[in-house]
Order: structure tokens, then C-alpha cells, then sequence
């Protein structure tokens, strides 16, 4: 539900909320705002004049010593009333009512994407009751925290461009996930650290394939990467490669770090401790929020509050449990704000279950203007008619300023910052998204397509007992392992033995850990869409995920078939690649994408073609190959059309790689390729991604379907082939012909132009090395 | 284990005491000149540098005047004052280019060094943290503990008792323990690159200064005392007088190129800095640019250059710290 890999293990989830009312909420958000104002002093002290490092209040002495104290990170300006841009803590209640925090994530503060999308989900499953509640919603919430990140970057009367810095394969999807949301809560485009360059005076995004050409300017970085990870000249070696210079660039002021270098020191466990005498002295308060004791748990007396949850064993009634709550305290324009909800985790020894956190509205709160959404949840299902793909069921990371359009006029703020949009960022990680996403796209759909026709025809040849339907199930199998690349597959069983052909069918549908399994290949494409929010269309996020259902069904109940199942993915795909074609400008980011669904439908139609129609057989097994091959191809029609004649090889094959109208065969994919090639920034004096492409295209077009399909001489039917570098089974037999060779040197050379694509576009041609003075 | 026969008898540096009726404390000017050269085997692209090259000023020493040129002219050229007051000086150099040079200028006033005899004697355990008093700031702490690149090593411990035997004066500690290092360790420039550990310099007993700065630094933390790393430069020969010196001189080591030593924070003078790779307490000879807690904190010179794979360059560093008459230009 919430990560793109279809096989994560989704969180437990309850769906009775830890319900807070408006004076619970105000005592604990007030404590919350109040404990963030003494850690962004405390941050504003220790990174300045570290004057508290002199009273007997701080522990000097632990803080010194934390390797989270960043020396080079002293003396940077904030451009905002406040350091710190955000604070995750998590609370715990106690059976007399007080609420304690139990730690505050300062570095890398997270989960309010991942609160959304609980919310989001939970009110989809009962509307009803999210519907009857007055509570808080968490939109408004984003559109003041992206108000105040807007005037705080905005300099020179330019919109200020801020940008998400995520690691770019986060192992933990949960985090991705919450990742994307946050990032498309602001607003802002995910970028990775090898997408960003200091320069003199600014910080700049890196294009793909341009060295010498700055991108665009970025003047806030939101940092979902451990601050001491970021520098390598002024914070030493790390394993995300870093940006050289980042800490002096914030230093002079061209780019803003949120939070800011080294706010992890905030962590530290004496500090916490120290935080009651700190806050008398530095605020001159008490602090609301006591640390938690050094031992929470019943033996220490302070016993925790229990809320209402489902019973994890799975009964009826209602039980209660302790919780922690997970709150996120952001920077409004001139002090912070506490996100109206989150995320409880239960805290017991039960498996843990995650609980929206609701705080309700009191009677008497008169809605504001834009009164007429539903009061309660986030909008639910068909009611969010005005709100874009966004809203409507199953949507994935969508465009949040698009679900609150209809409130935007209520908020004065927004009406000058729209003249100041930014465009879509390009970077190279989000071009080397879009290249990948064209690849992924194409091979969901053709392994889809593959599947589907043979399992349809792996039911009538089934039924039949000849040997041509014997040889023609068994080349299909083949085929399928063959252009998946999955071996040893279907290879090493028995294609009559229907149990062992059923299990690797299954395992080659929903097998995500399974490099070429159709699971594995929607994983990755979903995963592809992650940094892509600005740049394609918002219609694919609802397709995206009704595409995850359609696995569901796959791994599910035998009711359906899974000929529907897979029909549902093709289908997806076809809407996609609609909505793509209909919605994506045409620049450098649509010719990515088109340069990588056309290098994926070409190899992947090389390699049927090679499989199926490599070897020479009977007539009648040929006949019904080369049908299924029409069907897996979608020429059928066109062979009709342009030959009076049952389906053969020879015909099929002129058809497939000479017909320049045809959008399946192989030469139209290459005449696309060869002018998307051509639109490519500096492609045009790049030999190294000329010459792959000029061969390929003599070499397929002196093929001669005749020629390429007479088996080799020397070589009698049934024997195997010299030169097929894939294994062949006896029971798929067959003369072996040249094509057999030709596919083989020609997929090479798609895989040169492929490697030398992403080399020259995505990966930095330059490298990086360490200089300085060994001796003194 | 260590024990005592395997031991040279270390030699024991004299203690500069001042004693009434002295003459007021000689000054010595000096122009300092350091220039870093990288030579580039291919044009590279992009070149970043972070510096700690400017002398600072100290009780001891005046700074006259200070500048970094640097040559391709740098697109951004910036200096702050770091965590521990040093300066800290930034470059970038973007654009594609064959040579760097880094040329640091400076002219600066050294005055003599010599401590009060009383609170030379005060035995060394009256010296840690309890008895530092209201006058010294609490940042002092962040030198009493290990820090990166001098974590706490059993056999600096030993080192330490060594040295720091009970209610023995805490100038005649120094003086030993800058006796012992000096005797007991190998100056060789091959033996040790920045990444050497300090494990590895106990271990192979051989190094180069900033390795004995840092087994005196752990020797004196091992003994509950503050001790900082002190990163800087010798005079060099005289002969050569307003003019770079490349050779070195013959009686210093170190004089050729950047220095370092430690100082030891001792209650009623302040900060003594000794040289273990001279065997001498630090004095006018010594131009001082930055402290920290260990080498990672003021290497004088590092950078990230930014280039075609594999290229290669090769490194010439050349220092001079020649006296001049004061007043002169």
C-alpha cells in the first residue's frame, strides 16, 4: 500500500485513531512549540558565540565530545527568524495525564509525509466516520509551512527554488515513501547529491549530460541526509560521494540547509537531561515537556496512559494499549507550527500497529471560509471531484498544492508567489528517472503482453496432443525465460508437466525479488516515478497504484483468471504511455524517456524474435509460433492486412523489422531512436553514441527475412546450435539459423548504445580526488 | 609492555623560567612565505581547497599583515574564523586549469617565551580541569578528551605514567616528555602519510612532527590534562635572508615546510608549547598559524580537485620564515 515494492511487508495498521481534543492538543503542541524555540537557541548558541558552553547548566563536556558536533559548521546564517526548519519528537502519555518526550529526531527529522498518507488511507476505509468528525486536517498545515519556505528562499523578488536531498536508493521504503510526500507537500523537487554543484555564488543543479552548463539555482536544501555525510573537503569522506563545498556555500549564504549542518548535536542524550535548567536560563520558562526518566516501563512508576486500539490478537472488542506519538513541529513564517496529527505507534509487547493521531475540533469552532469541504478527513473518495488525480483512489505522491486548490483563494499569501513559480527542475538523477521509467514502462508491458499470450495458448496447446503443439508450448516457455532473462526458468522443467509450468508462471508474475519477473519489473518502475512528480503527468499516480492492485490479484485467489490480471497491466500501460503522450512537454526529459522506451521495445522484440523464430521446425510448429509471436507483437492485424497468407515466419519477419509504419516493428523503433538521438543535447559530435546506433541500423537493414531464416548449413534439425548463446533444450529443437548470430551482435550493439547513454548523460565523466599536504 | 632498558635515557630540553631583573622579552620579525604548487598532468576542471596558512595572534605574536594569492585567479577566495579562532581560508578555483599555486604571505612579530618558576613547579596533578579556575573557558574541556585522530591508545597511557610520576613539577613532565619522544621515535618523511594512526606511529615508533605532536597531545589527555595540536612553521636558515628557502636548514627538522608541536594548558601561565621533534619548548623560532584538537582539525593545506579520470599532478612546497629588521619593508 504505501511502497512501491510490490512484496515490502506492509505496517500493521489500526484504524481506531489516538483521538486528542483541543485541550489535550493545545497543552501539548504549546509544550511542543516551546521545547523547539529552546533547541533552536540552543542551536543558534552552539554554532555561534557557545556561550552556554561556559554555565554550569550545559554539559560542556558531553556536547564537545558528540561526533555530532560539526566544527566546520559554526558561523552559518539562517535566513529565517529560526535555525531550525523542523522537529520530529515523540510523546508518550502518562497514566496522570502529563505528557513526556521520549527523543526528538533533529538531524533528520521525519514522518509527516507518512502521516498524510495514513490519514489519506484510513479516511478512505471509513469515510463515514472521518466524514461525522470535525478534526483537524493536515493540508493547511503544508500550505503555511510552504508559504514561509517561499518567502524565506525568495531573493531578488525570484522565487526561491528549494529542493529535497534524499539519498538517492533509500534501503528503507517506508522512508522513500515519506520522502516523496514530504517533498511534494512543499512542493519541491527530490534531488540526489551527485544532482548538485557549488559554484562562485551559488549552488546549482547539475543537467544531465552538460558539464560545463549550470542548471538551475537553488537556494534551499531540505536534508534527508545525515548533515556530517555532506562535504567531503570540510566534513571528510562519505559514502553518498557528497557535495564538495556545500558547507562554505552555506556559509556565504548561497543556499540554505534545513536543518542546518550539525543540528544533530540537539540529540544528545545530556543535553536532553540538561534541558529543564537551559530552558530557565535561556528562555527564562519552565519547561512544559519533561524528558522522559531514564527508564520507562512500569517499574519506574510513572506508568504510561493507555488508548483505545483493535485487539492484536485479533478479537472483537476493543482493548487499550500504550502509544507513542511521532509530531512534527515545522517554522512557520516567524516561529512554528505543530502538524494537527501524525503518526502513534502502539508500545507493548503485541506486534506494533500504526494509529493516525486525530485532534478534534470543539463544538463551537466556526469553520472558516472554504467551508464547504468535508469537514474531518482529508477528502474522500468521489467527493474530490474538483481536486485532480490527487484525490481519487489510489493515488501515489501526487500534487498536493493541486488538493487544496479549491482553499487556495482563502489564503492571501498565495495570490504574489504565483507569478514566482520555478519550473521543473532537470537534474541528472531525475533524467537518468525518466530514461529508466521509458525502459520499465516498455518491459512491463511486453513481459505482460508475453505472458498473457502464452498462457492463452499454453491452454489450447494444452489440450492438443500433436507433437507440433508439443514443440510450439515448449519454444513459448522458452521464449518467455529467454527474453525475461530468468534462467535457467523454463529451461530446466518439463513444459508438460502443468504443475511446474504453473509455479514458475506464478513466481515470474509476482516474484519481486526476482531480477526479469514482471513484479520486479513494476517495482522498478513505480520506484522510477519517485523523483518524477513535476515532470509527467498527475493522471499516472491513480494508474500506478491501480496497477499495484492488479498484483494482488496475480498473487491472489485462483477465482480469476490470470489472463484478466495481466490484461488489467497491460492496460495500465497503455494508459500510461497515453497520458505520458498527451500531458509530457516536449524537451529534454521526453526525449530521455522516448530514447529509453524505444532501446527497451527494440531489445525486447530482438530477443522474441530470436527465441521463437530462431530455429527452424515443422510447418505446423511454426505456423503456430509465429501465430503467437503475431499476437505477442500486436501485428496480427497488420499482417492481415498487408498479406493474404496464414501467419509464417518469413512474412511475419519482413513485417516486424522493415515496416517503417508499423509502431511494434524494429525499424520504426530505430528510426525514432536515430531522431530522438539527434535532439539530445551534444549527442551529434559524440562518436561513442553515433556508432552504435549507425551499425545497428546497416546491419538490420541488410537483413534478408529469407536469408536469416535458412538454417545454417552442416547442421541437421534437432541438433543444437553453435553459435546460440543461450542454452537450448532438446524439446524445443529445431535447426538454428543465422538469425540465431545477427539478433545476438545486434543486441550488443543496443546494449553499447544503452550503457553509453546513461555514461554520457547520468554518470559524472569527471572524477574527484583528495589533495593535500602528507608530510609536515 | 614496555620497560625501561628498552629505552634510550632521554635527554631532557632546558625550561625558559624567567627570573627577576631580565631584560623585557626580545622580539623577532619575521616574513613568512608558504607556496603549495600542484602541477597537473591534464587540465583539470575544478579545484577546492580549504586552508589554515594564516598566522595568528598569540600572546607571543603579532600579526603585521596577512594574504593568500592564489594563482589561476580563484572564483571564490573566502577566510572565517573557525571553531577554535584560527583562521580558516577557502578557494575555488572552476574552470579548467594546469597548475595550482597557493602562496601565502605574511609578516609577523614573535616575542620570547619564559615562564614563572612557581607555576612551573606546581605538580602536574594540580593541572587538569579542577583546577583551572573562572579564567579559562570551559571550551578548554575539548582538549582534556581523545578527539579523531588521537583516540584513546593503552599505550600512550604508558607513556604517560612515564612521564607523569606522582607530584612531580609540571615543567619538568614537559621537558621529559618532549625528551622521551624525541629519543624514543624515528623522524623519517617516509614513514608516515596523513593517514597514518596514531596506533600505527606508537607501534612503528617512527613518524614525522605532526605524528609526535600527536603522542605528546595523548600522553598529556592520558594524564587527565589539556594538550592541543599547534600547526605552524620554524625560521629557516638565516643565510638566505628576504629571499624563499627550499633547502632545509641543518638544524631544525621541519624547517623546510609547515611544522607542528603541542601546547599544554598549565594553571597560572596559560598554554606551554613544546616541540618533541626539536626537543625544545617552543620559542621565538616558531611562527604559530592554528590550533585544534589533532592534525584533522588545521591541516595547512587539502583539497578535492575535480578532473579527467586518472590524471596525475605533481606537488612542490616550499617555506620560508626569514627574520627581518623590524621596521624594515
Amino acid at each position: 500500500m504505501f511502497a512501491a515494492d510490490v512484496s515490502a511487508p506492509t505496517p500493521v495498521i489500526d484504524p481506531v485513531p489516538v483521538v486528542l481534543d483541543a485541550e489535550d492538543w493545545d497543552t501539548l503542541s504549546a509544550g511542543l512549540i516551546q521545547r523547539v524555540r529552546l533547541l533552536d537557541a540552543l542551536y543558534a548558541d552552539l554554532y555561534g558565540p557557545r556561550t552556554v558552553l561556559g554555565t554550569d547548566v550545559a554539559p560542556a563536556a558531553e556536547l564537545l565530545q558528540d561526533p555530532a558536533y560539526l566544527r566546520s559548521a559554526i558561523g552559518i546564517p539562517s535566513r529565517g527568524a529560526t535555525h531550525l526548519f523542523a522537529v520530529t519528537s515523540t510523546v508518550a502519555r502518562q497514566a496522570d495525564g502529563s505528557w513526556v518526550v521520549l527523543e526528538d529526531s533533529v538531524d533528520v527529522p521525519d514522518g509527516a509525509g507518512f502521516a498524510l498518507e495514513l490519514r489519506r488511507v484510513l479516511s478512505r476505509c471509513a469515510p463515514s466516520l472521518y466524514r461525522s468528525t470535525e478534526l483537524r486536517r493536515l493540508h493547511p498545515f503544508f500550505d503555511t509551512v510552504r508559504t514561509a519556505l517561499h518567502r524565506r528562499t525568495r531573493t531578488d523578488g525570484r522565487a526561491g527554488r528549494t529542493v529535497v536531498l534524499t539519498a538517492g536508493d533509500p534501503d528503507d521504503p517506508l522512508r522513500a515513501f515519506d520522502q516523496s510526500w514530504l517533498a511534494n507537500l512543499l512542493g519541491s523537487p527530490v534531488v540526489s547529491v551527485g544532482d548538485l554543484q557549488t559554484g562562485s555564488g551559488s549552488l546549482t543543479l547539475r543537467l544531465p549530460g552538460v558539464d560545463s552548463d549550470p542548471g538551475d539555482t537553488v537556494d534551499a536544501l531540505v536534508r534527508l541526509l545525515p548533515s556530517a555525510q555532506l562535504d567531503p573537503l570540510d566534513l571528510g569522506p562519505t559514502p553518498y560521494g557528497g557535495v564538495t563545498g556545500l558547507v562554505e556555500a552555506a556559509r556565504c549564504g548561497d543556499v540554505e540547509m534545513l536543518n542546518p549542518f550539525g543540528a544533530g548535536l540537539l540529540e544528545n542524550p545530556a543535553l536532553r537531561a540538561a534541558l529543564p535548567d537551559l530552558c530557565r536560563q535561556i528562555l527564562h520558562e519552565d519547561l512544559q515537556l519533561r524528558p522522559a526518566a531514564p527508564t520507562v516501563g512500569a517499574s519506574t512508576g510513572a506508568e504510561p496512559a493507555r488508548w483505545l486500539s483493535s485487539d492484536p490478537a485479533g478479537g472483537d472488542d476493543l482493548v487499550e494499549r500504550p502509544v507513542r506519538l511521532r509530531l512534527m513541529v515545522i517554522a512557520s513564517e516567524d516561529g512554528y507550527e505543530v502538524l494537527p496529527g501524525g503518526v502513534a505507534h502502539t508500545d507493548d509487547e503485541a506486534p506494533e500497529a500504526l494509529k493516525d493521531i486525530w485532534v478534534t475540533v470543539p463544538e463551537t469552532f466556526a469553520l472558516p471560509e472554504g467551508a464547504d469541504e468535508e469537514p474531518g478527513g482529508e477528502r474522500s473518495p468521489g467527493t474530490g471531484s474538483t481536486s485532480g488525480g490527487a484525490t481519487s483512489e489510489g493515488s501515489a505522491p501526487g500534487r498536493a498544492d493541486a488538493v487544496d486548490s479549491g482553499a487556495a483563494p482563502a489564503n492571501g499569501a498565495g495570490v504574489d508567489l504565483g507569478v514566482l513559480t520555478a519550473y521543473p527542475a532537470m537534474t541528472r538523477s531525475i533524467g537518468s528517472d525518466l530514461f529508466w521509467f521509458g525502459r520499465y514502462l516498455e518491459r512491463v508491458d511486453s513481459t505482460a503482453r508475453l505472458l498473457r499470450t502464452v498462457l492463452d495458448t499454453s491452454n489450447d496447446l494444452g489440450s492438443e496432443r500433436s507433437a507440433s503443439a508439443g514443440t510450439a508450448q515448449a519454444v513459448l516457455l522458452g521464449a518467455v525465460t529467454d527474453v525475461t532473462t530468468t534462467y535457467p526458468g523454463f529451461l530446466d522443467l518439463d513444459p508438460q508437466d502443468p504443475e511446474s509450468v504453473r509455479s514458475e508462471i506464478s513466481s515470474l508474475l509476482t516474484d519481486s525479488g526476482r531480477p526479469g519477473s514482471l513484479a520486479q519489473s513494476y517495482a522498478s518502475l513505480a520506484h522510477t516515478t519517485r523523483t518524477l512528480r513535476d515532470l509527467i503527468s498527475d493522471d499516472v499516480w491513480p494508474v500506478i497504484a491501480r496497477m499495484r492492485g492488479s498484483f494482488h490479484l496475480l498473487a491472489g485467489s485462483d477465482n480469476r483468471p490470470l489472463e484478466q490480471g495481466l490484461t488489467d497491466i497491460v492496460d495500465g500501460c497503455l494508459t500510461l504511455s497515453g497520458a505520458v503522450a498527451d500531458s509530457m512537454p516536449r524537451n529534454l526529459g521526453w526525449d530521455l524517456t522516448e530514447v529509453g522506451r524505444k532501446l527497451e521495445r527494440t531489445m525486447g522484440l530482438l530477443s522474441l524474435l530470436r527465441a521463437t523464430l530462431g530455429h527452424r521446425r515443422t510447418r505446423a510448429a511454426e505456423a503456430r509460433i509465429a501465430g503467437a509471436v503475431a499476437l505477442i507483437t500486436e501485428s496480427g492485424a497488420s499482417y492481415r492486412r498487408t498479406f493474404h497468407a496464414a501467419v509464417q515466419p518469413e512474412l511475419l519477419l519482413e513485417l516486424l523489422l522493415h515496416d517503417t509504419t508499423l509502431p511494434r516493428s524494429i525499424a520504426f523503433q530505430l528510426d525514432r531512436l536515430n531522431s530522438t538521438l539527434d535532439r539530445l543535447p551534444e549527442v551529434t559530435p559524440s562518436p561513442e553514441l553515433r556508432a552504435p546506433l549507425t551499425a545497428l541500423r546497416s546491419r538490420i537493414g541488410s537483413w534478408e527475412p529469407q536469408e536469416l531464416l535458412r538454417p545454417a548449413s552442416g547442421t541437421a534439425p534437432g541438433s543444437t546450435s553453435a553459435v546460440a548463446s543461450a542454452p537450448t533444450p532438446a524439446a524445443r529443437g529445431g535447426a538454428p539459423t543465422s538469425m540465431l548470430e545477427e539478433a545476438d551482435a545486434a543486441i550488443g550493439s543496443l546494449r553499447e548504445l544503452a550503457t553509453a547513454l546513461e555514461n554520457r548523460f547520468f554518470r559524472p565523466s569527471e572524477s574527484t580526488s583528495r589533495w593535500g599536504i602528507d608530510d609536515v | 609492555m614496555m620497560s625501561d632498558h628498552q629505552h634510550l635515557r632521554p635527554q631532557a630540553p632546558e625550561i625558559p623560567l624567567r627570573s627577576e631583573g631580565d631584560p623585557s622579552a626580545d622580539a623577532v620579525d619575521y616574513l613568512v612565505h608558504h607556496l603549495t604548487s600542484y602541477r597537473y598532468a591534464k587540465p583539470v576542471s575544478r579545484n577546492y581547497g580549504r586552508a589554515h596558512v594564516e598566522p595568528r595572534a598569540t600572546p607571543h605574536q603579532r600579526v603585521l599583515s596577512h594574504e593568500v594569492v592564489v594563482d589561476p585567479v580563484p572564483t571564490r577566495l573566502t577566510a572565517h574564523t573557525d571553531f577554535y579562532g584560527n583562521s580558516s581560508t577557502y578557494l575555488l578555483v572552476d574552470g579548467p586549469h594546469s597548475q595550482l599555486d597557493v602562496h601565502s604571505h605574511a609578516r609577523v612579530t614573535v616575542s620570547e617565551r619564559r615562564y614563572p618558576a612557581e607555576a612551573m613547579s606546581r605538580p602536574w596533578e594540580q593541572c587538569g580541569p579542577d583546577h583551572w579556575g573562572p579564567l579559562l573557558p570551559a571550551e578548554s574541556i575539548d582538549f582534556v578528551h581523545p578527539s579523531p585522530r588521537i583516540p584513546d591508545q593503552g599505550e600512550a597511557h604508558e607513556i604517560s605514567a612515564r612521564v607523569f610520576t606522582p607530584e612531580r613539577p609540571i615543567g619538568e613532565c614537559l621537558a621529559d616528555l618532549t625528551g622521551w619522544i624525541h629519543a624514543n621515535f624515528t623522524y623519517d618523511s617516509r614513514a608516515t602519510t596523513v593517514t597514518s594512526t596514531l596506533e600505527e606511529v606508537l607501534a612503528e615508533r617512527h613518524g614525522v612532527c605532526q605524528d609526535f605532536a600527536h603522542v605528546g597531545v595523548a600522553a598529556v589527555r592520558a594524564a587527565g590534562l589539556a594538550a592541543r595540536y599547534v600547526s605552524g612553521y620554524l625560521r629557516t636558515a638565516p643565510s638566505s635572508e628576504g629571499a624563499l628557502v627550499t633547502e632545509p636548514a641543518d638544524e631544525m627538522i621541519g624547517s623546510a615546510a609547515s611544522h607542528a608541536w603541542l601546547s599544554v594548558l598549565v594553571p597560572g601561565i596559560g598554554w606551554v608549547d613544546i616541540d618533541p621533534t626539536n626537543r625544545t619548548f617552543v620559542d621565538q623560532r616558531f611562527v604559530t598559524t592554528a590550533w585544534g584538537r589533532d592534525y584533522a582539525d588545521v591541516p595547512p593545506l587539502k583539497g578535492i580537485v575535480v578532473g579527467p579520470p586518472g590524471a596525475t599532478s605533481t606537488l612542490d612546497v616550499a617555506v620560508g620564515v626569514v627574520p627581518v629588521a623590524p621596521g624594515t619593508p
